[in-house]
């Protein structure tokens, strides 16, 4: 997400008045702390124009059912 | 808008979630005190005058609140609740002066193996400094760290 944020040009607070989130829950989901509902992915999603599973979708090697 | 106990204040999902969680451990917080304050009390150690005894458990649970509140983000400063934790901030200043100005005057703190009403007032005193101080310590960390979350 950090990745797609800084291609689009965008800092934390940018990104979190564009979803209507504090720039602490930009920060909590990019750390891994915190995991966002789907209504919030699919914000961020359309904030950044790139596709959820795109974003969200794990690698196999990070995927640890 | 919503108002009443479903009123979010603002919040997002992640501070809704964390609120939750501070409710919870301010709930456990008080019936631990309050369990250990009834089991005390029949055991016939009183620990501070009545009145008082409920004040500093009150505080106590509000204050450590208030604490976990700053630490976990849910109320970030420079939002609307920095006027709480500044008012907070102020009235235990002043209730610290007026209870440093007591024991100057020569009134004790403790009452026997309890503390005096005075003593009391110092001990919440001192419990409101701290949710103000933790709140200016985080605001100081926050100020020089936010560069560090953009990397």
């Amino acid at each position: 997400m950090k990745a797609a944020r800084a291609a689009k040009g965008m800092t934390q607070q940018d990104l979190a008045a564009a979803v209507g989130v504090t720039r602490q829950t930009i920060v909590a989901i990019e750390r891994g702390d915190y995991n966002p509902t789907v209504r919030l992915c699919v914000e961020i999603c359309r904030a950044l124009g790139v596709t959820l599973d795109g974003l969200f979708w794990p690698g196999d090697e990070e995927f640890h059912p | 808008m919503k108002f009443g106990w479903n009123h979010n204040w603002g919040m997002d999902e992640r501070q809704l979630k964390m609120r939750g969680n501070v409710f919870q451990h301010t709930m456990i917080l008080y019936m631990a005190a309050l369990l250990a304050d009834g089991f005390l009390t029949d055991c016939g150690i009183i620990w501070a005058p009545g009145f008082q005894k409920n004040l500093i458990i009150l505080w106590l649970g509000l204050d450590l609140a208030l604490c976990e509140y700053v630490l976990r983000d849910i109320a970030p400063a420079g939002g609307r609740n920095d006027v709480l934790y500044i008012l907070e901030g102020v009235f235990g200043l002043l209730l610290l002066c007026l209870s440093l100005s007591a024991l100057f005057k020569g009134r004790p703190l403790t009452n026997g193996p309890a503390l005096s009403r005075e003593g009391a007032h110092l001990a919440v005193s001192l419990l409101m400094c701290l949710s103000f101080f933790v709140f200016l310590c985080k605001r100081v960390w926050g100020r020089f760290h936010q560069a560090e979350d953009e990397d």
